[in-house]
């Protein structure tokens, strides 16, 4: 049955699919969903403070808040959810930086937001984004789990408590990973490639 | 490429290794010949290692910025905040000898919403005048551009770190908080919300004194609260309320969460609702999902010491009246807080004096104050309500009432005013530069110091006070104000000033939503007044009466008959006293038109509506007061199926709205939808869903969720858009208002709620979703049944609906 694309019902259904293991579920979801949360996402960076998991929450409060005030939706599985909010500031981070790029901001100099106070490395509206959005597509070949944890953690900006908690994991392995992932990410954005400092 | 768990492995292997074991060494032996694990691995260790590296360095100190700023310049940073840098500066001139704050915006925040926020931080702080928040001196843009403010330097300790470094009793950390508190009270009352207040902006000088800082994210109350929020989030997740975190609109309340929170860290050194904020957290908060821990659990040993207290001693002394002060600040909705700051202060204030604290948990006053304070609906309304047209709106009606109500208000605000300035001391009191609410403290004040003066004056000033309290809507200063003056009077024997300060203390009670306390004080000063006998001013035997009526009237039904005879005594006596403001005779006979609407009597209403207008109209033609007696007309006419004298009443509401308070107005907005029923009924499908496709967004915007004014305007969008024939747009607006209703916690037989059912149903059924349309209609059913005798019409009627659509349906 076709469905009108605005009828933000089809979020939870779509959701409900992906949950039960439809990975053609999760692309649809997104489409659904990003031009809006781009456009979000584009205003807390342009005009917010420097502090990325405040606005992180700002913009998942939004989808999250759209998705609650459809009628049947039962939030029952938090873990698909956060997983799949993660993925989407990824992207629309990594899309932003890459457009505030290209277009030059006025005045000029720009100043490093750090995407996360644990990696200050990467500039979170410069560069280094793309690069990390790569770089994170090659780890996710070997170490698929690690770069989950690391959308949670640095994109979405969960504690490492919560992050175990999401991905079902005990919180040293969360903390392993991160510092494997860190590790292998600092090596793979060479500091030629990092800007600033 | 060896495995990856197998890099893994042997990476976090080697890195753990204690001190002193050679690496190198240790991985060579742990790869055994593997030399590509051993080259990964050695690979990834480098890479650590240079990331410590550059982490270690990257902490280098900013640069303090060239200047000038005025004829200041920056020695030596001081912190960062969410948009600006904050330096410690002197004059360069070396005129005096001056430290100040010199406050940067922030480069890259350029853009004109962040530099007017910034401007508008200065003009609010330049307003402000009061010992607990920081001075303004000085404001401008450097030659790089850069926006400054040059700002009183306060050289003091955080809340949290002064009070724990001193091992502060709870005491002692109630009486600073007491002051901040004033000190937020005092911005609200010149219409300016802080929205970041967190320990970190509230400074405690070595002599104890707390200062306000950072009004960097404050906002001008109405003017651009609803503008910013939704998109430009400046807040401190920790102390931000549910409704800033959602991005709503956010009032004083907001302002009563975050120091509910700042109170509770320094009560128990714990966050209420969990280890740290977080995504997580704050989702379950914005939510409203999140409730606090009690204070007393929160507590721990090493807290316990920080308080100079034992733990059990702390444990107790946190469970009682601070718990409930502490919790009701940081209630999920916001209508269950503190109402104002200085509630809060004043709650505390009486812990501290061993007075038993308004904190509370639910009770009737509670819920009458969210559906019935502000007399939403008439007494009659339930036929109203069900009836033909669809309800309404009682908005209208209470707003008709307090806009005209206002403008007397002011004229006698002022009056006060004039008086308390001829009789002030300080020929310079410049009434330009303070607020009337400033004025108000300077004559409490000046009460206070005099107060050894004739008991007599004393009691009279403290009610003339009160009165203009109210009319700010200040009424927990009003009623300590009264509740002052009635003891003297009560000593003095001045049986009609007890009963005029009796009745205004009724009016506080019924703003404050305490109905029962309400009728106490109507009760009693009519007692008053009947022993004056003829001596007994008309006036106050009128409000008495008639107030008396409308309150009985929502609160209690076996007293319906009490409620009629007092409102046709009511009626009797203004009648007789031209002196009586007949648009208070007005409000008078429509009110009691819609009682006898509500048993059926329809014609009598109407003569009784028709008679309130042409009564009202030989004060104030015109006024905004005529939108009750419309409303009702339109409604009687609506009922009587005659759906064109409807719309004719409803288009007089929406021109007067329009004319008094103008076309943009959410009075205009509510009056249109009120006419696009009757309008849709007599044809103009078109015209009536544009006018609510026209209104809702205004009434949204002007209205929180939940309040009855969103919910009768969505309801009636839903009747308008599913006469027009848009079906799935009535569906979504009675969606929304069932939502708005459950949002409202009402009741589970509460009418209003069935009403919503109902109007789903039948949007459901004309979309041919039969099968949900009749499930919606027998939810409306049950409710409708539960409610009483009065809805058994209604029931019946669902009823019926349900076996047409039944009927209809193909099995």
């Amino acid at each position: 049955m076709p469905q009108d694309p605005d009828t933000p019902g089809d979020i939870t259904a779509l959701l409900q699919r992906w949950k039960l293991g439809d990975t053609g579920a999760l692309s649809n979801l997104a489409a659904l969903t990003y031009s809006d949360l781009h456009a979000i996402a584009a205003g807390y960076l342009r005009h917010e403070s420097a502090n990325h998991t405040l606005q992180a929450t700002g913009l998942v409060n939004e989808l999250y808040l759209r998705l609650i005030r459809q009628n049947n939706l039962q939030l029952t599985d938090r873990r698909h959810f956060f997983a799949f909010a993660a993925m989407m500031m990824r992207r629309i981070l990594c899309d932003y930086a890459r457009q505030a790029h290209t277009v030059k901001r006025p005045g000029g100099q720009s100043t490093r937001i750090p995407l996360h106070p644990d990696i200050a490395w990467v500039d979170a509206a410069g560069e280094d984004m793309f690069a990390l959005d790569s770089a994170l597509n090659e780890l996710e070949s070997s170490h698929e789990r690690q770069v989950r944890v690391v959308e949670l953690r640095y994109f979405l900006g969960c504690t490492s408590q919560e992050t175990a908690e999401l991905m079902g994991l005990a919180r040293a392995t969360v903390e392993r990973d991160l510092q494997f992932a860190k590790t292998w990410l600092f090596r793979r954005l060479s500091p030629q490639q990092l800007g600033g400092n | 490429m060896p495995p990856p768990e197998q890099i893994e492995q042997v990476f976090h292997e080697t890195i753990n290794l204690p001190e002193g074991v050679d690496r190198a060494e240790w991985l060579a032996k742990r790869c055994a010949g593997d030399e590509d694990l051993l080259r990964e691995v050695s690979s990834l260790l480098e890479a650590n290692a240079r990331m410590a590296g550059w982490e270690a360095n990257s902490e280098e100190p900013p640069g303090l910025p060239a200047g000038p700023f005025g004829v200041y310049r920056p020695i030596r940073l001081l912190g960062h905040g969410g948009m600006s840098t904050v330096y410690l500066a002197e004059r360069a001139d070396g005129q005096f000898e001056q430290t100040v704050a010199l406050k940067v915006m922030a480069a890259y925040l350029s853009g004109p919403e962040f530099l007017r926020r910034f401007q508008s931080e200065g003009r609010m702080l330049a307003s402000l005048h009061h010992p607990n928040i920081t001075k303004l001196f000085d404001g401008g843009v450097s030659p790089a551009s850069e926006p400054f403010l040059i700002l009183e330097y306060v050289d003091g300790e955080s809340l949290d770190c002064y009070c724990d470094r001193r091992k502060l009793p709870i005491e002692a950390r109630l009486r600073i908080f007491v002051q901040v508190c004033d000190a937020v009270d005092y911005a609200h009352r010149n219409l300016i919300l802080h929205r970041d207040l967190k320990p970190g902006n509230i400074l405690v000088t070595a002599d104890g004194t707390p200062k306000l800082l950072d009004f960097g994210t404050a906002s001008l109350m109405q003017a651009d609260a609803i503008v910013t929020l939704t998109r430009a989030r400046m807040l401190t997740p920790r102390y931000a309320s549910p409704e800033q975190l959602r991005g709503a609109t956010v009032g004083v309340t907001s302002d009563v969460f975050s120091l509910g929170v700042v109170l509770y860290e320094l009560l128990t050194g714990a966050w209420p609702f969990g280890t740290s904020p977080s995504v997580v957290t704050d989702l379950r908060r914005a939510a409203g999902e999140a409730v606090g821990t009690q204070p007393g659990s929160a507590i721990t040993k090493e807290a316990a010491a920080l308080r100079s207290q034992p733990l059990r001693r702390l444990r107790t002394a946190l469970s009682g009246d601070l718990s409930a002060i502490a919790m009701k600040s940081l209630e999920n909705d916001a209508g269950r807080r503190y109402a104002t700051v200085h509630d809060l202060a004043e709650d505390i204030e009486r812990f501290l004096e061993g007075r038993p604290v308004r904190a509370r948990p639910q009770t009737l006053a509670y819920r009458a104050g969210k559906f019935l304070r502000r007399r939403w609906l008439p007494v009659g309304a339930t036929a109203v309500f069900v009836a033909g047209l669809g309800a309404a709106t009682a908005i209208a009606i209470q707003q008709a009432r307090s806009a005209h109500a206002e403008a007397v208000k002011s004229q006698q605000v002022n009056e006060f005013l004039t008086g308390i300035l001829s009789s002030a001391s300080q020929p310079r009191f410049d009434p330009q530069k303070y607020t009337v609410a400033q004025m108000l403290d300077a004559a409490e004040e000046r009460l206070a110091k005099h107060s050894g003066q004739d008991p007599l004056i004393e009691a009279l000033e403290r009610m003339s006070l009160a009165r203009s309290y109210m009319r700010m809507r200040l009424a927990g200063k009003a009623a300590a104000q009264l509740d002052r003056a009635i003891p003297k009077l009560e000593a003095l024997g001045r049986n009609g000033d007890l009963a005029d300060a009796l009745e205004t203390r009724a009016m506080v009670a019924g703003d404050q939503g305490r109905l029962e306390a309400s009728v106490r004080n109507w009760e009693r000063s009519l007692g008053l007044l009947q022993q004056m006998g003829r001596n007994a001013p008309s006036l106050l035997v009128f409000q008495a009466k008639y107030n008396l009526a409308h309150t009985l009237s929502f609160l209690m039904h076996t007293q319906v008959e009490r409620a009629r005879q007092l409102y046709l005594d009511a009626i009797a006596v203004a009648r007789n006293d031209a002196s009586i403001p007949r648009t208070q005779l007005a409000d008078c006979l429509s009110d009691y038109a819609s009682l006898l609407a509500a048993e059926g009597q329809g014609r009598e209403a109407e003569a009784l509506q028709l008679e309130a207008l042409a009564t009202g109209r030989k004060e104030d033609p015109g006024g905004l007061w005529e939108s009750q007696p419309l409303y009702a007309l339109a409604v009687l006419r609506g009922t009587q199926g005659d759906p064109a004298g409807a719309k004719a009443y409803a288009a007089q509401m929406v021109e007067v709205a329009t004319r008094t308070v103008g076309p943009d107005s959410a009075e205009a907005a509510q009056a249109k939808i009120v006419w696009a029923i009757p309008a849709a009924r007599t044809g103009e499908l078109d015209k009536a869903a544009k006018a609510v496709e026209e209104a809702m967004p205004v009434i949204q915007k002007r209205f929180a969720s939940p309040s009855l004014d969103l919910w009768l305007a969505l309801r009636n969008a839903s009747g308008v858009t599913r006469l027009a024939g848009r079906y799935a747009e009535a569906e979504r607006y009675a969606r929304e208002s069932l939502q708005v209703a459950e949002d409202a916690h009402m009741g589970r037989d509460d009418p209003r709620l069935g009403n919503s059912w109902e109007w789903l149903g039948e949007a459901l059924c004309k979309e041919n979703k039969s099968a949900e349309g009749i499930a919606a209609l027998q939810q409306a059913q049950t409710i409708y049944r539960n409610a009483g005798a009065p809805w058994a019409t209604t029931s019946a009627r669902v009823s019926v609906r349900i076996a047409e659509v039944r009927a209809k349906t193909p099995q």
